[in-house]
C-alpha cells in the first residue's frame, strides 16, 4: 500500500516516513507544496499524510487542486496551525481525517490505518442495503441521495454490517474485525459507534438482537 | 455690545458648522432676504416707469398749451391767451402748477406768470437745476426732474427754455404735477400685489428648503441606520445603493471595516505560522524521545511534555492577543462579523468525532430548532465551541449532548449547552470556575488550560459562561453569546 507524505521539517517527514516503512506501507515523500501536488495528482496512492504550512504552494490549495483533479485517495491533514476555521476549511475541501502536531505516533498510524483501509478493502465498489449506499471507491456514504459523514471506524462498522446485512453480527465480531491491529478495546465502544450510526443513517436500520448481537436490515422490507 | 453681537455670531457659525440643516435654513434664509430686496426694487422701479407713462404725457400737453397761448402782455410782459382749462390749475396747492419766468442775462429768473394754484408761491428749483437751467448755451428740449413742490409735496416737473414771438430774451416754463395724485388709486392694489407675490415666494423658498432638510438629507440618515447595522454585524458591508456624494463615505468606511479584518487576520496567520514553526520540532522530538529507552528517554519525555503544554498555551494566549495588540481594541469582533452557527457547530462536531475516533468514540448529539447568527467572527466561535466540546468529550464516558438555543425571553442572545455523562465537577468547582477570572489549572489540568482563555474571548463578546450540574451527571457547560438576525 503505498502512502505519499508532504511535510517540509526533514526530520518529522523522516520519522514519519521511517514509522509507516515499519508498519509495513511504501512510503513517498515531498517536501513542499508544489512536488506534493505533482505526485499525488499522477501516482495512485492509497493514502496522503499532508502537511497545512509547505512552502511553495500550501496545503489546502494541494488538497483542493487533488480534489478539482478527481484523486479521491484519502487525505490526512497534519496540521500545527491550530485554527479552528482551517480545520473546518480542511474538512469542507475534503480532507478525511487530521491530526494536530504534535502528535503521537501510534495515534497517527491507528488513523493511517483506519483510513487506508476505508478503500481497499472491497473490490466491490458499491453496497447497497435499501436506500443505504456505500461506495468503497469514494468512501461516500448516502441515505436516499444524501451523504452523511462518518469517521474512519464509523464508516468500518458500517461497512462490516453491510456486507453482512440481514445477518446478526456478534460484538465480539465487530470488536475483532474493527480493531483487528489495534490496542484492545473495550466491547463498549461498539455500542456507541451503533448509537452513532443510528442517529445518523437512521434509528430503524440497525436492529439489536438481545444478547446476540446486531442486524442490519432494510426497513422498507419490513414494514 | 458689539461682544454680544460677536458671540451671537461665533455661536451662528457653530451651528451652521455643525448642523447641515442650519446651513440649507441659512440659504433659504439669504434667498428670502434677496427675494424681498428684489421686489422692493422692482416695486420701485414699476413705480418710476408708471409715472413716466402716465405723468409726462400731461405735463407735455399743458407746456405746449401754455407756449402755445404765449404772447406779449401790455407792459412788455408775458401774457397768456388763454389759461389751460384744467380746474386743479387754479385750486390752491391742487398738485398741479406751471410758471413762466424770463430768463435775465445774468441767469436771473424773474417770474413772470404762474398757475392760481401756486397762491403766489414761485415753483423753487435748486441753485444747480437753477444755472443747469438758464445757461446761455442750455437746451431747448424739454426735461424732466422731480423737485419739491409748494405744499412741500413730491413734485414731477417738465422745464422747457423757449423764446416767445415779440418778446425779447428767453422763457423758461415749468410745469409739475404730484405725482401721488395720479398713482393714489392704483399705489394700494400694485403695492399688495407685490407684497403678496414676494410673500409667496418666500414661503415657496421656505418650503422648498425644509423638503431639500428632509428628503435631501433622507440618504445620511439610511447610511447612519445603515452603518449601525454593520456594528451590529447585521449587515456584512455598506451596499451599493448610496447617492453620488454619499458613496464615497460608504466605500471608504467599508475599507475600513476590511482593513480591520485584515489586520487582525494578518496577525493570527503570524502566530498561526509561530505555531508551525514551535510545533514541528516539538513533534520530531517527541516521537524521538518515544523511540528511546532508559532512564533518560523518560526525562526527555517529559520534558517535552511540559514544553508541549507550554507552548500550546502561551500560543492560545497569543492568538486572543492578537486582536488586541493589532489596535483593534476590545471592540473589534463585534464590528460587521456574522457567523452562522448551526453549520460551524456541525463541522466541528464532525472534527470532534474523528479526533476521539481512534481513542474512544463518543457520541456527540447535536439538538437545534433551527440556525442563529452569530454576532462575532466565525475563529472565536470555533475556538469557544470547540474548548467547550473538547472538554465534554475528554471528560465524558461516551455521550455528549449539543443544544444551540434561542432563548425566547432574550432574541439578542443565543445560547450554546454542551453537556456530557462524565464524572463532572463538585459543586465547590463549580462555584470557582464561575468567578471571574478564576483558574482551574491546578484543579484539573486538562480542563483548565483552556478556560481562562475562553474566559477572556467569552468577556469580549460580552457574553456569559456557566456550570451547572447536567443530567446526566457531568458537566453542564452554557455559553452565552450575542445573536443577531
Amino acid at each position: 500500500m503505498r502512502v505519499l507524505v508532504v511535510e517540509d521539517d526533514k526530520n518529522l517527514r523522516d520519522q514519519l516516513a521511517s514509522a509507516l516503512g515499519d508498519a509495513g506501507y511504501t512510503v513517498d515523500t515531498a517536501d513542499n507544496g508544489e512536488d506534493g501536488q505533482f505526485l499525488g495528482e499522477t501516482e495512485p496512492y492509497d493514502l496522503a499524510i499532508l502537511d497545512l504550512g509547505l512552502p511553495k504552494v500550501d496545503g489546502l490549495s494541494v488538497l483542493k487542486a487533488w480534489r478539482k483533479e478527481g484523486r479521491t485517495m484519502p487525505v490526512l491533514i497534519l496540521s500545527a496551525r491550530d485554527r479552528w476555521s482551517e480545520k473546518v476549511e480542511g474538512l469542507d475541501l475534503g480532507a478525511n481525517d487530521y491530526v494536530t502536531k504534535p502528535f503521537h505516533m501510534a495515534e497517527l498510524l491507528a488513523r493511517v490505518r483506519a483510513n487506508v483501509r476505508r478503500q481497499t478493502d472491497h473490490r466491490s465498489s458499491m453496497l447497497e442495503v435499501g436506500d443505504l449506499q456505500l461506495n468503497s471507491a469514494t468512501g461516500q456514504v448516502s441515505v436516499n441521495g444524501v451523504p452523511v459523514k462518518l469517521t474512519a471506524y464509523q464508516y468500518k462498522v458500517l461497512d462490516y454490517l453491510m456486507h453482512h446485512a440481514g445477518r446478526i453480527v456478534s460484538r465480539a465480531e465487530l470488536t475483532e474485525k474493527i480493531y483487528a491491529q489495534d490496542h484492545e478495546r473495550d466491547s463498549n465502544t461498539i455500542e456507541v459507534f451503533i448509537g452513532i450510526l443510528r442517529r445518523k443513517i437512521g434509528t430503524d436500520r440497525i436492529i439489536t438482537e438481545k444478547g446476540l448481537g446486531y442486524r442490519l436490515i432494510d426497513p422498507a422490507e419490513h414494514k | 455690545m458689539i461682544d454680544r453681537i460677536a458671540g451671537v455670531g461665533a455661536r451662528f457659525r457653530d451651528l451652521v458648522r455643525r448642523s447641515l440643516a442650519a446651513r440649507l435654513l441659512t440659504i433659504a434664509l439669504a434667498s428670502i432676504v434677496g427675494l424681498v430686496a428684489g421686489g422692493v426694487i422692482a416695486y420701485d422701479q414699476f413705480n418710476r416707469q408708471m409715472l413716466r407713462l402716465l405723468i409726462d404725457p400731461e405735463l407735455s400737453a399743458v407746456t405746449d398749451n401754455l407756449l402755445g397761448n404765449a404772447m406779449p402782455g401790455l407792459a412788455g410782459e408775458v401774457a397768456l391767451r388763454d389759461v389751460p382749462y384744467d380746474p386743479r390749475y387754479t385750486q390752491p396747492l391742487s398738485g398741479r402748477y406751471y410758471q413762466i419766468a424770463r430768463i435775465g442775462d445774468d441767469g436771473v429768473l424773474a417770474v413772470q406768470f404762474r398757475s392760481p394754484s401756486l397762491f403766489g408761491a414761485d415753483l423753487a428749483l435748486s441753485e444747480e437745476l437753477r444755472s443747469q437751467l438758464t445757461a446761455p448755451d442750455a437746451t431747448l428740449a424739454a426735461q424732466f426732474f422731480n423737485v419739491t413742490g409748494p405744499d412741500a409735496e413730491p413734485l414731477r416737473l417738465m422745464a422747457r427754455v423757449q423764446e416767445i414771438p415779440n418778446l425779447e430774451g428767453r422763457y423758461l416754463f415749468l410745469v409739475g404735477v404730484d405725482p401721488r395724485a395720479v398713482l393714489a388709486p392704483a399705489a394700494a392694489l400694485v403695492g399688495l400685489a407685490f407684497a403678496l407675490f414676494v410673500a409667496f415666494c418666500a414661503i415657496m423658498v421656505a418650503a422648498a428648503s425644509a423638503l431639500q432638510v428632509r428628503i435631501g438629507l433622507e440618504p445620511l440618515r439610511d447610511l447612519r441606520r445603515d452603518i449601525a447595522s454593520v456594528r451590529r454585524g447585521d449587515l456584512e458591508k455598506l451596499a451599493d445603493v448610496y447617492p453620488a456624494e454619499l458613496q464615497p463615505v460608504a466605500e471608504e468606511l467599508n475599507a475600513l471595516v476590511n482593513h480591520n479584518r485584515e489586520v487582525v487576520e494578518r496577525a493570527r496567520r503570524h502566530v498561526g505560522n509561530l505555531a508551525h514553526a514551535l510545533k514541528t520540532p516539538i513533534a520530531v522530538l517527541k516521537n524521538a524521545a518515544n523511540h528511546e529507552t532508559g532512564g533518560d528517554a523518560a526525562i526527555l519525555r517529559q520534558s517535552v511534555e511540559e514544553m508541549e503544554t507550554f507552548v500550546e498555551r502561551q500560543l492560545r494566549r497569543a492568538r486572543v492577543a492578537a486582536r488586541a495588540e493589532a489596535g483593534a481594541g476590545a471592540q473589534a469582533p463585534t464590528i460587521a462579523y456574522r457567523t452562522p452557527v448551526l453549520r460551524n457547530l456541525e463541522d466541528l462536531i464532525f472534527m470532534m468525532e474523528q479526533k476521539y475516533d481512534t481513542q474512544k468514540p463518543v457520541d456527540i448529539v447535536l439538538e437545534s430548532e433551527g440556525d442563529v447568527t452569530f454576532r462575532g467572527e466565525r475563529e472565536d466561535l470555533l475556538e469557544m465551541a470547540s474548548n467547550l466540546i473538547d472538554n465534554a468529550c475528554k471528560y465524558g464516558r461516551s455521550s455528549v449532548i449539543v443544544r444551540l438555543v434561542r432563548p425566547a425571553a432574550e432574541p439578542a442572545l443565543f445560547e450554546i449547552v454542551v453537556e456530557d455523562d462524565g464524572p463532572g465537577l463538585s459543586d465547590a468547582d463549580i462555584a470557582r470556575a464561575m468567578t471571574r477570572g478564576a483558574r482551574l489549572d491546578e484543579a484539573a489540568p486538562g480542563q483548565g488550560l483552556g478556560l481562562s482563555i475562553l474566559r477572556e474571548t467569552v468577556d469580549l463578546y460580552a457574553g456569559d459562561l456557566l456550570f451547572e450540574r447536567s443530567v446526566l451527571g457531568g458537566l453542564k457547560a452554557r455559553l452565552r453569546l450575542p445573536a443577531t438576525d
